[in-house]
């Protein structure tokens, strides 16, 4: 409790949610300034805008179409990358060899390459995929190199006179010894992924949150607009809370020795 | 079981040198290094910081290539680790991630024997090193000496026909290390294991050794093999301070690793 020490003594999560609730009363007091609904809507005309898109079932269907696309993405993401890179970071020369490579090739921002994807894939959900993927793999594959640059040497010599082969290592020290990395990586991959997954679906139109902020925007609908990035940013604090750090937490307090 | 004629070389060094790169310069960690160790040997290593004992260690458990010469194990050349010599690390070689009974029983895993069998063997030796009552912690729950004690026991749950052991006792507590070493002799004979023990304790060498290696520093080199006599597999160092044959190969060696001592072998005179 020694967080709320500082600011009246106050339990921490008050703390923390008042500055939330310091943004809304901006907002308000800013949207009663323009008094301009299509320009900016009120929180109450945007909240009334979530009720309706929830009413109808189009909020609801899109952020099932946009989180499937999250998961199967990112969890397509790990299943490629976390081998790759467990793979070419036991080679000190391999990783030195590829890195260049991959850092050149992450200076290309994803939403560079939507068009290319679109000539690829057509306007269709294997775009967005392929925006995700390719968003997600770059901090991850990053992060599990790190994770397991970090893990002394010593961890890996000492099982190879327990009679430990290359796999063995792999599997008994360097993914575990990784999983701080690797955490990093996957949590790096859902924040980057949720923006690609949108960012994506916006320009490709395809499905999901995306397509109904660019119908929003097309039909003029400003409450809409806020209603969904209130929707967007609502979600991907859930998963980041519930899902996220309470793994990173178990994570940090078993691999704390070094 | 197989009979192990007593005389015959396991580990073998011939001229063997081995030079580091660090930053475009040139380190030569050993150099004219030739040594013989015979099956069933309990030998100790000692010199002062930095004179390659580790080096040597590594090479020998296959972990590190010599620039040049040989190193042999059972007269064949060794190329890369097996398990037939373990090893146990100056640095905390045991992972993090696994309990006390998961990291001893590591080598057993990869040895593939059955669990009920592993977790006996495993149980057998928490009680040989004073573990118990631990079996289920993490080794950042342990003391540096507990986590030593973790270490040398995951290298002889496996019993492999050579042991190399670098400064495996640095971290444990003087008392404790008694105990352990008293308990190391009995099991080592009691086995016939050969064991490689690398310590920079005079004392501990000698008390440990059936001969000392003596190392000297820059480029790491052997000076001499003293032999020291049989105590038995009994010893104690009450019985072996008293003893003043021991008093005389302790300074003997002090005097060696300290480079005072007039060499007996060629001109090794330094600036
Ligand atoms: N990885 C390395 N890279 C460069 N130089 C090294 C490396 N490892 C050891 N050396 C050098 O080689 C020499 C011998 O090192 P080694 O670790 O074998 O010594 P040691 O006898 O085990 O010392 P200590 O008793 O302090 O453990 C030292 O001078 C050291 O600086
Ligand atoms: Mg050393």
């Amino acid at each position: 409790m020694h967080r709320s020490s500082s600011l009246m003594h106050l339990p921490a999560w008050v703390v923390q949610t008042s500055s939330i609730f310091g943004l809304f009363l901006v907002w308000t007091v800013a949207s009663r300034f323009v008094a301009e609904p299509a320009i900016l809507p009120s929180p109450a005309a945007s909240f009334q805008a979530m009720a309706d898109l929830i009413a109808r079932g189009t909020l609801t269907s899109a952020v099932q179409e946009s989180l499937i696309t999250l998961v199967i993405g990112c969890a397509i993401c790990i299943i490629c990358v976390v081998p790759f890179a467990l793979s070419i970071a036991q080679s000190r020369q391999l990783a030195m060899i590829l890195q260049p490579m991959v850092r050149f090739i992450s200076c290309v921002p994803a939403i560079a390459l939507i068009p290319l994807f679109i000539v690829w894939f057509g306007f269709s959900t294997k775009a967005v995929y392929a925006t995700l993927f390719y968003t997600s793999a770059i901090p991850l594959l990053f992060s599990v190199i790190t994770g397991v640059q970090k893990i002394p040497r010593v961890y890996a010599d000492g099982l190879r006179p327990l009679g430990a082969g290359p796999f063995r290592i792999v599997r008994d020290v360097y993914l575990p010894g990784a999983m701080p990395g690797i955490e990093v990586g996957i949590r790096l991959a859902l924040s980057y992924g949720w923006r690609a997954v949108i960012a994506g679906e916006l320009i490709i139109g395809s499905s999901g949150l995306g397509r109904v902020l660019a119908q929003a925007r097309a039909a003029n609908q400003v409450d809409q607009i806020v209603a969904v990035m209130i929707a967007i940013a609502v979600l991907f604090l859930i998963i980041d809370r519930l899902i996220l750090f309470p793994w990173n937490q178990l994570i940090s307090s078993r691999w704390s020795s070094f | 079981m197989i009979q192990l004629n007593e005389r015959k070389p396991i580990l073998q060094a011939i001229n063997l040198r081995h030079e580091y790169e660090a930053r475009g310069q040139k380190i030569v960690a050993l150099q004219d290094v030739n040594l013989t160790i015979n099956a069933g040997d309990f030998v100790t290593v000692v010199g002062p910081s930095g004179c390659g004992k580790s080096t040597l260690a590594k090479i020998f458990a296959g972990l590190g290539t010599p620039t040049s010469g040989e190193a042999l194990y059972a007269g064949k050349p060794i190329k890369g680790a097996s398990s037939e010599r373990g090893m146990v690390f100056q640095e905390l070689a045991v992972l993090p991630w696994r309990t006390v009974v998961g990291n001893i029983g590591h080598g057993l895993e990869i040895a593939g024997m059955p669990k009920a069998e592993r977790e006996q063997r495993v149980a057998e030796l928490v009680r040989l090193i004073g573990l118990e009552g631990f079996e289920k912690k993490y080794p950042s729950e342990l003391s540096g000496g507990m986590r030593q004690r973790v270490a040398v026991a995951r290298t002889w749950a496996t019993r492999p026909p050579v042991i190399l052991m670098d400064e495996p006792f640095a971290a444990v507590d003087a008392i404790t290390r008694l105990t352990l070493q008293e308990e190391l002799i009995r099991l080592a004979r009691t086995t016939k294991q050969t064991v490689v023990f690398i310590t920079h304790s005079v004392e501990e060498a000698v008390f440990l050794g059936d001969y000392i290696v003596a190392m000297s520093s820059r480029p790491g080199r052997v000076l001499e093999i003293v032999p020291v006599p049989d105590m038995g597999i009994n010893r104690t160092w009450e019985q072996m301070i008293r003893d003043p044959r021991i008093e005389a190969i302790v300074s003997r060696v002090f005097e060696l690793v300290r480079g005072r001592a007039v060499a007996p072998s060629t001109e090794r005179q330094h600036a």
